[in-house]
């Protein structure tokens, strides 16, 4: 049985009138875990609460046992990429590294921050304050930072962000190392891509609430097992709409303006593979295939919907 | 602590606040020496008044304001507290390193300017050596005080000028009631005994409750902001 190295039992998280979490319950264990949500879904709420940054409104979250808003022992297992940008002015990688190591208590912390730095592929020996760095640069440094210990629970929210392609995929396999490891990486993300490359366990957090988890292939196919709309226009809408009313495919059909029909469909392959014969066989010609409801927002909205009692 | 000391240094000095502050370091001074080549001033009282009112006063809560407010304060604004604050440090020993750093900047800033304007007046020993320990034990005093204000309060600048300006120079210059809870007022007191001079207005702690008092505020202000800090919410 692996054993929970992050415990969230039904918590709970308002700002004021604003609810970020809402009866989140979840264990983490060693390995890579990502968190997956589009912006404002309340990951990095969940975050702050996971590092002891701030409490719970309601619930109790425990680190390796223990309360992490108070625990010093969990602070010096812990490591934190956090999602804001800024960096302390006036100072330079090693400087800013080095001052982690030394925090951490690293009996040699400027060999451990070049080290550190070096995993990262920054050059230690650069003498530029972080200000004069570009944003994938800030961004590995921060994530430097947080490895510079070696830490069992290892917590980074958007931590690809400002990236580029072949530096995000550097990033990633590190994470991907790091969780094969047998620590606790806890990758946070707005990027369905980027959990697929990840390859790991999701937990998908939506409107302040857990939507889905499980391993990435069964999320992606809750991703895809839902009811998809797709607008299509043509050269002769009803002739179309009449045809589609008989496609074993389709669940729904509606006409709109401008020439479109919308269509439902549980089984977006078949539907895409049968359209063209379809249209052909109606002498109606496509102008049109638009899903309406693929963008990530309405994939989570659903997700919530679907778990709601 | 000592790459942490550097950086919370390097964080609250800017070229601007030094320039600033070694400019009105400077006007202090001019009117210092313009008390000692005027045939109508009397060097010891003038040269104490000036010292207690413009340096003590005035300048002294300024600078340590303006720095102490922003050693943790600018951190905890910017988002930056989190690379400290989730490390395996004790707050108190966060919090004196924060204090040291503005130490190390506000009492040159103030101790310089004031024991040249002493010279330039022409005061005698006892002035220039009350003066200087009333201003380090200011310094620690307010110190102490505007870092945990800086940490907890939005525009603690705004509020703290409003504690020096307003409560410090005005309501507490009315009566023994408001000025025992002043900063200013034990440090003038601690002056005037030591300076063996007359203390201004409502400033008449006996020495060593005044000295006791400033230590005592910033070992409390230690307390305090230490707890301050470990239950702050960090974004």
């Amino acid at each position: 049985m692996t054993t929970a190295l992050l415990e969230i039992n039904k918590i709970a998280k308002w700002y004021g009138e604003v609810v970020a979490l809402s009866g989140v319950t979840a264990n983490i264990g060693p390995g890579l875990t990502s968190l997956l949500g589009p912006n404002g879904a309340g990951k990095s709420s969940l975050i702050r609460i996971l590092c002891g940054l701030t409490s719970p409104s309601q619930g109790t979250v425990r680190v390796m046992g223990r309360d992490p808003r108070s625990s010093g022992e969990v602070r010096k297992v812990l490591g934190l990429v956090p999602q804001q940008e800024r960096l302390p002015p006036g100072v330079n990688a090693i400087e800013f590294v080095t001052m982690a190591a030394s925090l951490q208590g690293m009996p040699h912390p400027e060999v451990a921050a070049r080290r550190a730095i070096e995993t990262v592929e920054l050059d230690p020996n650069d003498s530029r304050h972080l200000s004069a760095y570009s944003k994938g640069m800030r961004q590995r440094v921060k994530i430097a930072q947080a490895i510079v210990h070696d830490p069992r629970i290892l917590i980074l929210d958007e931590p690809l962000n400002g990236l580029d392609p072949r530096q995000r995929s550097r990033m990633a396999q590190l994470f991907i190392r790091l969780g094969a490891e047998g620590r606790c990486v806890l990758v946070s993300s707005h990027v369905l891509e980027e959990v697929q490359e990840l390859s790991s366990t999701v937990l998908v957090l939506a409107e302040g609430k857990l939507a889905a988890e499980g391993d990435f292939h069964a999320i992606r196919q809750l991703l895809d097992d839902r009811p998809h709309r797709i607008r299509l226009r043509s050269s002769d809408p009803l002739k179309l709409a009449s045809g589609l009313m008989g496609s074993a495919t389709v669940s729904a059909v509606q006409t709109a303006g401008d020439n479109a029909v919308i269509i439902d469909t549980w089984s977006v392959t078949p539907f895409r593979r049968r359209l063209p014969r379809l249209a052909q066989e109606l002498n109606v010609r496509l102008l049109e295939v638009a899903p309406l409801d693929d963008d990530l927002e309405s994939v989570f909205r659903y997700l919530v919907a679907r778990r709601s009692p | 602590m000592i790459a942490l000391y550097r950086i919370m240094l390097r964080t609250s000095v800017t070229r601007g606040r030094l320039l600033a502050f070694i400019a009105g370091g400077a006007l202090l001074d001019l009117i210092a020496y313009s008390i000692r080549v005027s045939d109508f001033a009397n060097r010891e009282v003038d040269g104490f008044a000036l010292l207690d009112v413009a340096a003590l006063a005035l300048y002294v809560p300024v600078v340590v304001l303006v720095f102490s407010t922003s050693s943790l304060g600018d951190l905890a604004q910017d988002g930056t507290l989190v690379y400290v604050w989730l490390r395996p440090v004790a707050s108190w020993k966060v919090v004196l390193v924060a204090l040291a750093a503005t130490l190390s900047i506000t009492l040159p800033l103030t101790l310089i300017p004031a024991w040249l304007g002493a010279l330039l007046a022409g005061v005698s020993d006892k002035v220039f050596w009350g003066m200087s320990v009333s201003v380090v034990l200011a310094n620690l005093a307010y110190a102490a005080l505007f870092t945990g204000f800086g940490l907890r309060v939005r525009h603690a600048l705004i509020f703290g000028l409003g504690y020096v300006v307003i409560w410090e120079a005005g309501i507490a210059s009315l009566g023994k009631g408001p000025a025992a809870i002043s900063i200013r007022h034990y440090a003038e007191s601690l002056f005037a005994h030591m300076g063996n001079q007359q203390a201004p207005g409502s400033a008449e702690a006996d020495l060593w409750p005044s000295v006791i008092v400033l230590v005592a505020l910033f070992a409390v202000g230690v307390a305090i902001t230490s707890v301050l800090l470990s239950r702050q919410d960090v974004a």
